[in-house]
């Protein structure tokens, strides 16, 4: 005999708090947490070694494009000189310290999150929200403008207001709450930090040239002294095809980390979510990762 | 950010390099100073982070790529070498009159 209508719906009604329950009580997916922190702190980690590297090929090229014909204290200074003798400078450390900054503070982000995702998660929040209070002061200090620093203050505005929250929905609905209002901060630093890396990448070049170009002037006609110069430049250009290769990889990553931030949101709705973008990002951070990690191997054997 | 004065100006640059290799005398000399000019010009363009809005930012493009225009590929014998030059300097000129403005905002 079918049951009557009303038992029927009755049935259907506790099928759907039953579930409704579990939904809100199934544990918060501290995993993707974890994965998403761990791939943007090798992004930031890998990006100060990068960075490095430019700065350390702009040396170079005033090594051997020296401001003026007499050696002083300004010879190797980044600049250029106008018609009036001013100088203008082209130092890129600036650039590279707001960038490697924002990174931090979107590192520290992520561990701040991971913290409050998983339990017992008080002493690793109060750390993780001192450390991004401190990336973002930092971040306010660089050469970034009012848009990255406001970005950085968005996030830091989010971590400070989790506080405590013992019951496991309650915190996936604070969760949520914070990854929606850190969305446009996270969009804003990601931006901010890929768009300028087409210009980084032509200064990379363009500091390359420089050097090649003099170096073609100053090369020494035979012997060991000319295989000995030559060996120089081969270092020259092997570290800056390194640095294009892991500042295009950089980008990628980069790139993909805010979408990466609305996947994990989207998910504490939908645990069937597939995370295709989480995986996208952290494919891209092991290839930073493979790459940087060549380099260093490479440095080590010389 | 805008990224075209710097990846014209890099190309500017790049030709002149060529140029030098084709010419002699005077005229390379010349050309050798204008190209470590335009290489520093385009670093100090990357550093002072231009903006399309800036004042002198079109004119400075514009010069810029009637330079380029008038290289063509460098490789090719350029008849009026004195006229580009000064269409080289002119550019060259430009771009340091835009970064400086950056530099002073």
């Amino acid at each position: 005999m079918r049951p009557a209508p009303i038992d029927r719906l009755r049935a259907t009604a506790l099928l759907a708090i039953t579930f409704g329950i579990a939904a809100c009580g199934a544990p918060i997916p501290s995993g993707r947490f974890v994965a998403f922190a761990d791939a943007t702190r090798t992004i930031a980690n890998d990006s100060v070694a990068t960075y490095g590297h430019v700065v350390d090929l702009e040396r170079t090229y005033m090594l051997y494009n020296p401001n003026g014909d007499k050696l002083n204290e300004a010879s190797f200074a980044p600049r250029i000189l106008d018609d009036s003798g001013r100088p203008l400078t082209f130092n890129f450390e600036p650039q590279l310290a707001f960038r490697s900054a924002a990174l931090d503070v979107l590192a520290d982000y992520a561990d701040a999150l991971h913290a409050f995702a998983t339990k017992d998660y008080q002493q690793d929040l109060d750390a993780a929200t001192q450390s991004l209070g401190a990336s973002v002061g930092r971040l306010a200090a660089t050469a970034g403008g009012a848009s990255a620093a406001q970005a950085g203050g968005v996030l830091a505005t989010v971590i400070n207001g989790l506080g405590r929250a013992e019951i496991e929905h309650l915190r996936r609905s604070t969760l949520r709450d914070a990854m929606d209002k850190a969305q446009p901060g996270v969009d804003t630093l990601a931006g901010l930090i890929a768009g300028d890396n087409t210009e980084i990448m032509i200064a990379v070049r363009t500091l390359r040239k420089g050097i090649l170009r003099k170096a073609n002037s100053l090369r020494p006609a035979t012997g060991i002294t000319r295989i000995s110069f030559d060996g120089a430049i081969q270092g020259v250009i092997v570290e800056s095809e390194d640095t294009l290769t892991q500042l295009d990889a950089m980008n990628a990553a980069v790139a993909k980390i805010p979408r990466a931030h609305a996947d994990i949101r989207h998910s504490l709705d939908d645990s069937a979510s597939t995370m295709e973008q989480l995986r996208a990002l952290i494919a891209e951070a092991k290839r930073l990762n493979k790459s940087y990690q060549s380099t260093v191997s490479s440095d080590e054997r010389k | 950010m805008s990224h075209e004065v710097v990846e014209q100006l890099a190309g500017l640059s790049s030709r002149v390099d060529n140029l030098v290799a084709n010419t002699t005398g005077d005229a390379c000399r010349q050309l050798e100073r204008l190209q470590e000019r335009l290489e520093k010009l385009t670093l100090a363009a990357i550093s002072a982070d231009l903006q399309e809005s800036q004042s002198g930012y079109a004119g400075a493009l514009s010069a810029i790529t009637s330079a380029n225009e008038t290289i063509g590929e460098g490789d090719a014998q350029i008849q009026q070498i004195s006229k580009t030059i000064a269409l080289i300097a002119k550019a060259a000129d430009a771009v340091e009159s835009l970064v400086k403005k950056a530099a002073a905002m």
